[in-house]
């Protein structure tokens, strides 16, 4: 067996051999099959062969079984969250040394000598090599605030609306138009440009278009959901590895999609009414038979104070309701006086918990 | 929906009818259930801020945001049945939202994902060792945990930043600085020492007579 990269110093027969005296082949040959799956670095043929290896008989089975469950139970120890505690205080300490004057002058001198050729370089680069020089341009990032839509519009003159607490990145240069949504909820309202693809993506999954009106919008749990108002949209998922092909489907007006969050297609395309699902951008939420903790997840953007359900009972309660962004506060309160629920207000958030 | 429902300034459907007595007589409210979400809340106002940091240091500013994470590791900490039992809530807390955080990273969802497929383990089971059922695995945990105090200092930080961290073999070398076939080689051996603890703790469990093989004999010969 061969199951770490190629370039691994140790081939796993060595290690074979070498820990036999401690435990069986099965158990050493399951633990680093276990250690390669989550190594980020696997592909279909190994994962073939472990499949082949793993059904080679029982002991195989249940020799992984055991490395899975020491593995997963390693995030339940003390250990654990002592490290956690250890790794956030050293990643957030700034780095503190002490250098001579003579050394500081050094690195100043250093810094100018840098500062000049940069400007000799930038000068070169508009003067002489204008037509080649390509600059890598850093993503733009837009976010909205919690308690109001954001409207943006890009220098393609795509429309953006961003709902409440929600962000994007955006590259755009005369190759590409990209989007990367990062939280929250947008609506594109995208300018035709045959020569570059629009493309909005959001974890492993990315819609292409070239013009039309759509929403992208993360959900719970991570899923995400892509509404189109107008014109043809490819949704993509997109492969995690490079010998996978990428699964597209293609959305028209008043159809829907929802993606996991590795991209997979979790619903086939459904239709929807545009006048509901766009409320949001006339500052209006409205909800057919919506389960109440998808409604919470919404009424999140626009209120300051976050609404939390602490009751599991509750949370696929389906609400119906139409309401305005000024109107959430009443809502809330007409929801407990509705429903068997009860609303407490604190500090920092607001609680429902069932009565 | 209707345009005319659309237009309506607020109001629901499908609610129903509260029962009065219930909700109006205080009695109803269990006194026990108010306290612990009184705990709660004094628990929340004293570690949010700090699970966030450490979440924002460790994981970076999402998605998922850290904020979020939280709000959700609390929420799932207050509906854990025997709140009284857990020694240490904050820590706690953390346990869920490591959990909560490493489930919204793409390829170790795919990785569960298919380990899951080939042992045939529904999401349920593979969620039994999950921060809020663990409860029932303290031992298991008690075994792990004394496995990881016998690690060098290079395989407990290899092993943390794969499994807790959710890196990559990649990532680990490109931030210590140690080979993609180092990391691997402690890694595994980090995992027979747990194992073999693991499997002590089996024994002694299922047999009344203690298994003689000490632990820290196989802990010795996989420490490099």
């Amino acid at each position: 067996m061969n199951i770490q990269e190629k370039d691994a110093t140790d081939s796993p027969s060595t290690t074979l051999e070498s820990n036999k005296s401690a435990s069986s082949i099965q158990q050493i040959e399951a633990r680093e099959w276990l250690t390669y799956l989550y190594s980020g670095h696997t592909c279909a043929t190994k994962r073939d062969e472990f499949i082949t290896w793993l059904n080679h008989n029982e002991e195989n089975r249940h020799a992984f079984s055991q490395s899975q469950k020491v593995w997963q139970t390693l995030g339940m120890t003390d250990s654990a969250v002592r490290w956690i505690e250890q790794h956030a205080s050293q990643n957030s300490e700034p780095s503190t040394f002490t250098r001579s004057k003579s050394r500081l002058i050094t690195s100043a001198s250093m810094l100018a000598a840098m500062a000049a050729s940069i400007a000799l370089l930038v000068v070169n680069g508009v003067f002489t090599t204008t037509n080649s020089l390509e600059i890598t341009q850093p993503p733009t990032a837009f976010t909205s605030s919690i308690g109001e839509n954001r409207h943006i519009t890009l220098n393609d003159g795509t429309d953006v609306t961003l709902a409440g607490n929600s962000s994007i990145l955006v590259v755009i240069n005369r190759n590409e138009r990209r989007v990367n949504l990062r939280k929250g909820s947008a609506y594109f309202d995208v300018t035709h440009d045959p020569s570059r693809v629009f493309t909005v993506t959001a974890q492993h999954t990315e819609v292409r278009v070239r013009g039309t009106a759509f929403e992208v919008k993360r959900s719970l749990n991570n899923s995400l959901k892509v509404s189109v108002k107008r014109g043809l949209v490819d949704v993509a998922d997109l492969p995690e590895q490079e010998d996978q092909s990428e699964h597209i489907l293609q959305l028209r007006p008043n159809e829907q999609l929802r993606a996991d969050i590795n991209g997979g297609f979790i619903s086939p395309i459904t239709q929807f009414n545009p006048e509901t699902e766009f409320a949001w951008l006339n500052e209006r939420l409205i909800y057919d038979n919506v389960a109440l903790k998808n409604v919470i997840m919404d009424i999140n953007r626009y209120v300051k104070k976050p609404v939390v359900i602490l009751d599991e009972s509750i949370k696929e309660l389906p609400i119906t309701a139409s309401l305005t962004f000024a109107q959430i506060e009443p809502m809330l309160a007409a929801l407990a006086s509705a429903y068997s629920i009860r609303l407490t207000h604190e500090d920092t958030r607001s609680i429902l918990t069932k009565e | 929906m209707s345009k005319a429902l659309q237009k309506a300034p607020l109001f629901f459907l499908n609610s129903y009818l509260k029962p009065q007595s219930s909700a109006l007589s205080p009695s109803t409210f269990n006194s026990r259930k108010i306290n612990e979400q009184s705990a709660i809340d004094s628990l929340f106002r004293a570690h949010w801020r700090d699970v966030c940091r450490i979440l924002r240091n460790c994981y970076g500013s999402g998605p998922p945001e850290p904020e979020d994470v939280v709000q959700e590791a609390f929420s799932r900490f207050a509906q854990m049945p025997n709140l009284d039992k857990i020694e240490d809530p904050k820590a706690y807390i953390i346990k869920i939202a490591i959990n909560i955080t490493l489930k919204s990273i793409g390829r170790l969802c795919k990785a569960r994902e298919f380990i899951a497929e080939q042992i045939q383990l529904t999401e349920g089971q593979f969620n039994e060792i999950c921060p809020e059922t663990i409860l029932q695995g303290k031992q298991r945990i008690a075994a792990i945990q004394k496995g990881t105090e016998q690690l060098s200092e290079k395989q407990r930080e290899i092993l943390m930043r794969a499994r807790i961290k959710g890196q990559t073999y990649s990532q680990i070398s490109a931030d210590t600085g140690w080979s993609v076939a180092d990391i691997c080689r402690q890694l595994n051996g980090a995992m027979a020492v747990l194992e073999s603890f693991d499997e002590q703790e089996h024994h002694i469990r299922n047999s009344e007579q203690p298994n003689n093989i000490p632990s820290n004999k196989i802990a010795r010969e996989h420490k490099q």
